[in-house]
């Protein structure tokens, strides 16, 4: 009863078939989470990109069929530098898109941490995306596909390599992710509580008390 | 150590508290240069929420008052001229831990008789007459026996919140979390129930329009009286005459001097005003108000609950704080700072020094020496993980009930359910919170007594009575109906505590703790003994103003939408979307 205002809830479907979904981004500094963001929603590419201040939020529609997917794309805002990722980060996370970089082997294995932990912390059920960035840095390649994709099976993660730089496959690893999560359940696994907005109850104050 | 932290900031702050955390937040947000520590490895200091393992975890650490590594006292960082300070120890304030299960540790017999039920019934399932097989019901009951194990094994369902706290509709943390546009990283769920405690058994407070009109609590003539006060309340101005001669009274002469009857007296007094016999008038008349103007904004009553417990919200400022450049740093302990000339010029860290303009840091970790006369005592707290809700109804209920102790502060009772993600299925939390006289088990017994069944169950019989009484399953809902309003606690019908946990800590909220500190440093209180946040809100407005009067506290965050990223305008196509990112 409480829960009047679907518009203004993160998840779920409304009746113009949109469905929208929180999805976190994960993986060392520097591996290039926000390029792959910043090259999604805005097309854009940076090659001195600062960590991002101030975009650590956004949002992306892909069209599937006939259903809009809308993605709230939350950043680590880079409390992810020293260990410090706050548990609201994963709240209600529906999908995920763990990062590294396919010419660090040590982002690859911290990679495999942010998915463990991701089980552990993270709503049953989420997506969890795998994505091997800086692919245009192929020449100096230091973790195999192979290996990756042999990794990714055996944990049920979809996989793909990306470039935000060329953009390779970053339209494509959204919109895998976006084909994978269940668009029609009412069980929805967020928080299902309310956003507090502006607009809501500004001009009713004591509509509902003693006047 | 490996330490790539830089060096020097504008502020550092020391613990993820609440008021901490919306300092670092608001000063991160004018751009300053933010340094966020906390020498734990979660968020929240004194206003976290604990998973069950990190509960006992914080109580290990509590009990064995983790003492500082000794700090050398000559360090080639700290200058001549330069005084070093050994930080304080955050476990040293909390005390008469008192944890009690009142469950076993597990169920070996139910497996048995679980697995010897199904054999049985393995070749013909008999349909019982509520169309479970006798399997499934005895499934069914097993679910509802509880042991040590099973609250274990389903820990990390659990948030339990060290200072739990409600937020006013139209209070000032809810304005702040809107027009700093922080709000948009966590969700609420409203109170929907307001009780209180009269002649012996729990009533629904009648808080809204609809709840006057509708209660069978009271009768037709007091719900005019009702509606009559509630009106001049919220329609006062301090020019009007209602008031007057009432300023140096108490708030229960003024509802006297109107004829109220006692049924209508207690719950104005005590669940309205949110007061007691002692509140002077124009308090109680402020409480009202407020209680009175944020009903109706979101919910049936003026109070929101935050998903996953409260230790939620420190992390939404911390967010903020990050997103604007702020740097964070848990499992990272400050031992001394460093001061010259009453200023505070750095902190050591882990070998580290770390200079700082503005030093902000939690009570729990300040020096012995900030402190002063600061007492060491405040709250009484209690912790009760129960079996069901204290007063059942067909649907999970959010409940607030401040219940009076005459001539005391209220024991402050805030029940939540497994749909705001603080419990498992099957369970409700009940927090309590008064202030220290004795001690927490003390000091809580009444509401203990009145409210909760306390003897040990064996965790062989099912209250079953209870159960078929109880109307939280859907078929015998309607009963509830006529019923719900007023329920008399039968001792059958109580929830049974399953673990209990007491403890004291400080309560600061009242004491001026700019006193022994230098001018550049900013303490912050614990969780203070009122329900909602006003205090932690005012306080760090009030330290950030000290620290930067002339910037605005705070001010809205752009949505990335707004940014325009400092790129050339022919930056490539956007990623083909037929439709605008929108604000939400």
């Amino acid at each position: 009863m409480a829960n009047r205002a679907v518009p203004q809830r993160p998840n779920g479907q409304t009746p113009g078939k949109i469905c929208q979904f929180k999805l976190v981004l994960l993986g060392e500094s520097s591996v290039g989470k926000s390029s792959l963001v910043l090259r999604f929603v805005k097309g854009q590419f940076h090659e001195y990109q600062e960590s991002t201040i101030g975009a650590a939020f956004l949002t992306q529609t892909i069209h599937l069929n006939d259903v809009a997917v809308k993605f709230e794309i939350w950043d680590t805002a880079g409390q992810e530098r020293y260990h410090s990722l706050a548990p609201m980060y994963y709240r209600g996370a529906q999908a995920a898109i763990v990062v590294y970089d396919i010419t660090n082997q040590d982002t690859f294995e911290r990679a495999k941490n942010w998915v463990k932990e991701l089980q552990r912390q993270a709503t049953p059920g989420i997506v969890i995306a795998l994505a091997g960035n800086k692919l245009d840095l192929n020449t100096m390649r230091s973790v195999q596909t192979d290996e990756s994709q042999t990794y990714a099976y055996e944990n049920g993660l979809l996989f793909m390599e990306t470039s935000a730089k060329t953009s390779a496959n970053v339209t494509e690893i959204f919109k895998a992710i976006a084909e994978k999560l269940p668009k029609n359940e009412t069980t929805n696994t967020a928080g299902q509580g309310r956003r507090l907005v502006e607009s809501e109850g500004a001009n009713k104050s004591l509509s509902s008390c003693c006047k | 150590m490996e330490d790539d932290l830089p060096s020097k900031y504008e502020v550092i702050v020391i613990g993820t508290g609440m008021t901490e955390s919306i300092v670092a937040a608001a000063a991160s947000r004018i751009g300053k240069r933010v340094l966020h520590l906390d020498r734990n490895d979660y968020y929240g200091g004194m206003w976290a929420s604990f998973t069950f393992e990190a509960l006992q975890k914080w109580l290990d650490e509590c009990r064995n008052g983790k003492t500082n590594d000794s700090v050398k006292t000559s360090s080639p960082l700290v200058q001549d001229t330069e005084k070093s300070i050994t930080i304080g120890n955050q476990f040293s304030t909390v005390f008469n831990i008192e944890e009690k299960w009142f469950i076993p540790e597990k169920l070996p017999s139910v497996g048995n008789l679980l697995s010897a039920k199904i054999t049985q019934t393995e070749d013909s399932p008999k349909e019982s007459k509520d169309g479970l097989t006798e399997t499934e019901a005895t499934l069914k009951q097993s679910d509802k026996l509880w042991c040590q194990a099973k609250i274990k094994t389903m820990g990390r369902k659990f948030n339990l919140d060290l200072a739990p706290k409600l937020l006013f509709s139209r209070g000032t943390l809810v304005e702040l979390l809107i027009s700093s546009n922080i709000s948009r990283y966590a969700e609420f769920r409203c109170v929907n129930r307001i009780l209180t405690w009269q002649s012996d058994k729990l009533e629904t407070v009648p808080c809204s329009r609809a709840d006057v009109f509708a209660t069978k609590n009271v009768g037709l003539i007091e719900k005019r009286q009702l509606m009559q006060l509630l009106t001049l309340c919220v329609e006062y101005k301090p020019e009007s005459d209602e008031f007057k001669g009432f300023e140096d009274k108490t708030l229960k002469q003024y509802l006297e001097s109107k004829g109220l009857t006692e049924n209508l007296m207690h719950y104005v007094l005590y669940a309205i005003a949110m007061s007691n016999d002692t509140t002077p008038c124009m308090v109680g008349v402020e409480r009202t108000q407020r209680f009175l103007s944020s009903l109706g904004r979101y919910g049936n009553t003026p109070f929101l609950w935050p998903m996953y417990g409260t230790g939620e919200l420190p992390q939404c400022f911390c967010r903020l704080c990050a997103v604007f450049g702020g740097v964070y740093h848990l499992k990272r302990a400050a031992d001394s700072v460093i001061s010259a000339n009453n200023e505070c010029k750095a902190i050591l860290s882990d070998g580290s020094r770390l200079d700082c303009d503005h030093l902000v840091m939690g009570v729990a970790d300040a020096p012995p020496e900030f402190l002063g006369s600061v007492p060491k005592a405040g709250l009484s707290r209690g912790i009760f993980i129960i079996d069901r809700s204290i007063s059942t109804t067909d649907k999970e209920s959010l409940t607030l009930l401040q219940f009076p102790i005459k001539g005391k502060e209220p024991i402050t009772v805030i029940e939540a359910g497994p749909s705001t993600h603080v419990c498992p299925p099957g369970l409700y939390l009940l927090h309590m919170t008064t202030k220290q006289i004795d001690n927490a088990v003390n000091d809580l017994k009444p509401a203990v007594d009145a409210l909760l069944h306390s003897e040990y169950a064996d965790g062989t019989t099912i209250r079953i009575n209870t159960d078929t009484q109880s109307t939280q399953t859907s078929k015998e809902g309607d009963s509830s109906a006529s019923s719900g309003e007023s329920n008399i606690l039968d001792e059958s019908l109580k929830p049974q505590i399953l673990y209990a946990l007491y403890f004291n800590c400080p309560e600061t909220s009242e004491y001026d703790l700019s006193q022994n500190v230098p001018s550049n440093v900013h303490l912050c209180s614990g969780p203070d003994l009122a329900v909602d946040y006003e205090f932690a809100v005012k306080q760090a407005k009030s330290i950030f103003s000290k620290m930067y009067p002339d910037s605005e506290f705070l001010p809205r965050a752009p949505d990335p939408e707004e940014l325009s990223l400092e790129v050339d305008e022919a930056a490539g196509p956007p990623f083909q979307s037929s439709e605008e990112p929108k604000e939400e």
